[in-house]
């Protein structure tokens, strides 16, 4: 009792310390001491969720110094980051992946897909389904002289009903549509639901009722508690050796061996989001916000070919392989090479534009600036002046005031990024923004500002976009205790 | 110095006056019925593993729910039970007296069973306090912990009382195991919703271990001491070596603790201490093994009629193979890779099986003699349930060894993690096979038992 009970206390380990990844003004990361946060009142109760629903029996939470856990999961697990927890809920079997860094490594979207039917985003999962979780609303869908269906009673206690605004709602091959929670966790949602099938393209089902998913108070809560793990770490992410891979430049064979290898991969790896044809509505589709690429249209917003262009080989290979944070699309890192070249080959037969068009030749990016405080000054001068506020918002928190209304190419509702929590989907050193300025993100309302703005002044403005996640906490974007 | 037949027989009659027969039989047979029960769910459980949507979408029977009613269960319900009622047996023939405060055993049944039944409902409702193998709700186990200290005080009185002056190495055992169980509980009931950070987690592999090793590991060798010798009518080959497998087990298991977390911030100098205490675990085991076979020696043929005996050293056998299985799962070269992979699920099941096993053998034995020791009503349908359980158990443990080393070996290489978990899938569908083979093993020796009941001369 003394050796491992008493003795442990006294080390000086047993404290709230932990190391964490901050981003400086000047655009680098730096890890720094910091004191492990407190659970918030809604991310106990996920914690209890948690426990009660024996996540820790599959699911473990600490990294080791074990070869290869550091490149799979993340930093080093420390004594700090179980501050809080009464009991640390470390678990002793992985039959699932490790959680302890899994915050924010997905959009909340992926987690509420995840949670209803784990075999949606992972088809070989042995995860069980916690519908539980949720409250379902069966809506029968018939046309009256207005057009609109009768909504049951029940769902007042989730929208207003104000006529003004219109909630879109878009569900998948099973009837299923699902409402994320509030941004505060509050419902109901101000506005009146429609069903909008846009998503299944020309050829829409006749669906005669829809089941409306609504995760419970409990459910939000779990996911809360999800994505604050790992997050005492602060920005580490943007450390982590997968998130900095570039784009290669390769060629990719499209031999039937690669193209049959490619189909098995996207068969057993991302029908669930992409659907089987590509077309970005499988049947998690509907729990996620911003939906899945629909791949039929060969349109794609990371690339380094110029705006209008389809994307090289290695941008894609790319994207695969880093994932986009902070959205449903995972880092596919861990597959083997040859899996994921595979899987971009087969990606491009899914688009008919591969047939007559070529990609167009890299834009070159040179070596950016040196960051001083006078080009972060002229960055945000510049951000006002091209009116990046207008989506971004004046803090960049990504409310400004077009954003409620922006929608994609498909004409998808799409939120302009909050740049306070350092949410780069595109990457998040310096070239990778000034990338996503000088060729904007093809399929979303971000432009290209090639032609309207010099190198200098990108660079400046990428430099303050960075400055706006400075020393913030990614989870909570508020700023982080030193 | 020899005693006739005829000296002998009018001692064990004396002895038959001491014990309460009808008291011990609802021990057993409630402890059979758990038997029936806890390892089915575990099987369920299983079964999860290759039919995710098995039992359906239902909050009380999802895997978070049943797993812990499987662990609590067997060790609590299944193990304990038996234990219990065969201390009612040993106990007053090792001591020479009735056991004292008889008048509140059967309360004490009562209030054990509906305890474990309220700890499955419990559970069912989702009520987890989150410490592994401790997840009973407060409730169940302040319950447990009034009844140990009763049945402690119970039979530490007797003891004090006792005619036969020596205290034979089973009643060492057994009085340390009820001991050390009260520390056991106590850091149960405070530890996990007080102890903050990382510490609770030192506890926790504490606890567990204390469970494991001083409950469940000296209860048993109480009872392997006594019904292997009395099964075979022969005295024990070695008590000082019995002794020894005490005082190294008191002394080395205390430190076996950080082994529940290898590699987490816990471990580090205090690491080393627990894996060569660990190792040195073998240690007890081995006088086990070597008492058995020491008992058994020139006896060996008895083993194809005495099905308790036949359970013992066999169980023997698989306790030095799991405890070794133990040693080698701590040094850090192998928890490298075996760690969180069924590599441990299979020591977990190989050693705590033992004990079940032992258990059972002193059921079948203290069956056979509360009924004038009547034979058994088929010893065919008892070796079917023999081999069942034998080989599901081998072949169990076998299986879970090789996946855990796949799927370490798999994930040290840098393979996709869902790759690692197709590779095993084959692995665990044997699994639920050859826990099934456990239950029908275990159904047909309580069926036995039962016919021999009910076939019994009235």
């Amino acid at each position: 009792m003394l050796l491992s009970g008493v003795h442990p206390a006294m080390r000086p380990e047993s404290s709230r310390q932990v190391s964490r990844a901050v981003r400086t003004d000047l655009g680098d990361v730096r890890w720094m001491r910091a004191d492990a946060t407190d659970y918030t009142p809604l991310e106990r109760v996920g914690r209890s969720v948690y426990m009660r629903e024996g996540c820790w029996y599959c699911h473990s939470q600490y990294v080791r110094p074990v070869a290869g856990e550091a490149r799979r999961w993340g930093p080093i697990s420390e004594a700090g980051e179980y501050a809080f927890d009464r009991p640390p809920l470390l678990s002793s079997r992985r039959i699932g992946p490790d959680l302890a860094r899994v915050g924010l490594k997905y959009g909340d979207d992926w987690h509420y897909a995840h949670y209803w039917d784990p075999r949606l985003v992972v088809p070989d999962s042995i995860m069980p389904s916690f519908k539980w979780l949720y409250t379902r609303v069966r809506v029968l869908l018939h046309t009256t002289e207005t057009g609109a269906s009768t909504m049951p009673p029940e769902l007042r206690a989730y929208f207003t009903m104000n006529a003004e605004t219109s909630i879109p709602l878009y569900p998948n091959t099973d009837g299923l549509a699902f409402v994320a929670p509030p941004a505060n966790g509050q419902w109901p949602l101000d506005g009146t639901p429609v069903i909008d099938l846009k998503g299944f393209g020309d050829h829409p089902p006749t669906l005669t009722r829809v089941t409306l998913v609504f995760p419970t108070h409990e459910l939000v809560g779990l996911v809360r508690y999800i994505q604050k793990l790992g997050t005492n770490r602060g920005a580490w992410r943007e450390m982590l050796e997968p998130q900095t891979v570039g784009a290669p430049a390769m060629t990719i064979p499209s031999s039937p061996e690669v193209l049959t290898l490619g189909r098995e991969v996207y068969d057993a790896r991302c029908v669930g989001c992409h659907g089987k044809n590509g077309d970005g509505n499988g049947p998690a589709a509907t729990f996620l916000s911003p939906r899945p690429r629909n791949l039929t249209l060969g349109v794609f917003k990371f690339r380094t070919t110029p705006s209008g262009s389809l994307p090289t080989d290695g941008d894609l290979y790319r994207t695969v392989t880093r994932g986009v944070r902070w959205t449903a699309m995972p880092m596919w890192h861990e597959l083997l090479d040859d899996e994921r070249i595979a899987v971009v080959a087969f990606i491009k037969t899914l688009s008919g534009r591969w047939n007559h068009e070529r990609p167009e030749p890299p834009a070159t990016i040179g070596d950016p600036p040196t960051a001083t405080p006078e080009l972060v000054a002229r960055g945000k001068d510049l951000y006002q002046k091209a009116k990046c506020s207008r989506c971004h918002g004046e803090e960049g928190k990504g409310d400004g005031e077009s954003a409620p209304d922006l929608t994609d190419d498909l004409k998808f509702p799409i939120r302009p990024a909050d740049l306070t929590r350092g949410r780069l989907k595109g990457g998040s050193t310096v070239r990778d923004v000034f990338r996503t300025m000088t060729l904007g993100l093809d399929g979303s309302p971000m432009p290209s500002f090639a032609d309207s703005m010099s190198e200098e002044e990108r660079w400046a403005i990428s430099y303050y976009v960075l400055s706006l996640s400075a020393w913030k906490d990614p989870l909570t974007g508020l700023g982080a205790a030193r | 110095m020899t005693t006739t037949e005829a000296e002998l027989r009018v001692a064990v009659l004396r002895n038959d006056e001491l014990i309460d027969a009808a008291l011990i039989r609802g021990w057993l047979a409630c402890g059979l019925g758990w038997l029936l029960l806890f390892p089915t769910i575990g099987a369920f459980v299983s079964t999860k593993f290759n039919y995710p949507t098995f039992l359906g979408d239902l909050p009380w029977f999802t895997f978070g729910r049943l797993r812990p009613m499987h662990v609590n269960g067997v060790i609590w319900g299944a193990f304990s039970t038996l234990f219990i009622g065969l201390c009612y047996y040993i106990v007053p023939r090792l001591t020479g007296v009735r056991v004292w405060g008889e008048r509140w055993s059967h309360g004490l049944l009562w209030a054990w069973n509906l305890n474990l039944a309220a700890a499955v409902l419990l559970l069912a409702l989702g009520f987890n306090r989150g410490w592994e193998m401790g997840e009973w709700p407060l409730v169940n186990v302040l319950v447990a912990l009034v009844a140990i200290g009763l049945l402690t005080a119970q039979f530490l009185t007797t003891i004090t009382r006792r005619r036969e002056r020596p205290l034979h190495v089973s009643l060492c055992y057994l009085l340390a195991a009820f001991v050390w169980t009260h520390v056991t509980l106590v850091l149960l009931v405070l530890a996990p919703t007080h102890v903050p950070g990382l510490d609770n987690a030192a506890w926790h592999g504490l606890f567990v271990h204390y469970v494991v090793g001083l409950w469940i590991t000296p209860a048993g060798y109480a009872l392997i001491y006594y019904f292997l010798p009395a099964g075979v009518n022969s005295p024990i080959y070695s008590h000082r070596l019995a002794r020894l497998g005490f005082w190294s087990l008191a002394l080395l298991y205390p430190f076996v603790t950080l082994d529940h977390y290898p590699g987490s911030p816990l471990a580090g100098r205090a690491a080393t201490t627990v894996i060569v205490s660990s190792i040195v675990l073998a240690v007890p085991a081995w006088t086990v093994l070597h008492n058995v076979v020491g008992t058994m020696s020139g006896r060996w043929r008895q083993l194809s009629e005495n099905l308790p005996a036949r359970l013992l050293s066999v169980g023997a056998l698989m306790h030095l193979v799991g405890t070794v299985q133990g040693s080698l799962e701590a040094f850090r070269s192998v928890q490298h890779t075996t760690h969180f992979t069924d590599f441990g699920v299979a020591h977990s099941h190989l050693t705590i099986f033992t004990f079940v096993m032992w258990a059972l053998a002193g059921t079948i034995y203290v069956w056979s003699r509360l009924a004038n020791d009547a034979a058994l009503w088929s010893l065919r349908v008892g070796n079917w349930g023999f081999w069942l359980v034998t080989l599901g158990i081998s072949a169990m443990a076998l299986v879970l060894t090789a996946q855990g080393l796949q799927q370490g070996f798999m994930v040290m290489a840098g393979a996709e993690w869902v790759h690692s978990v197709d590779a095993i899938r084959p692995y665990w569908w044997v699994r639920t096979f050859t826990g099934f083979s456990i239950n029908v093993g275990l159904s047909l020796l309580v069926y036995t038992l039962m016919q021999s009941s009910l076939a019994r001369p009235a």
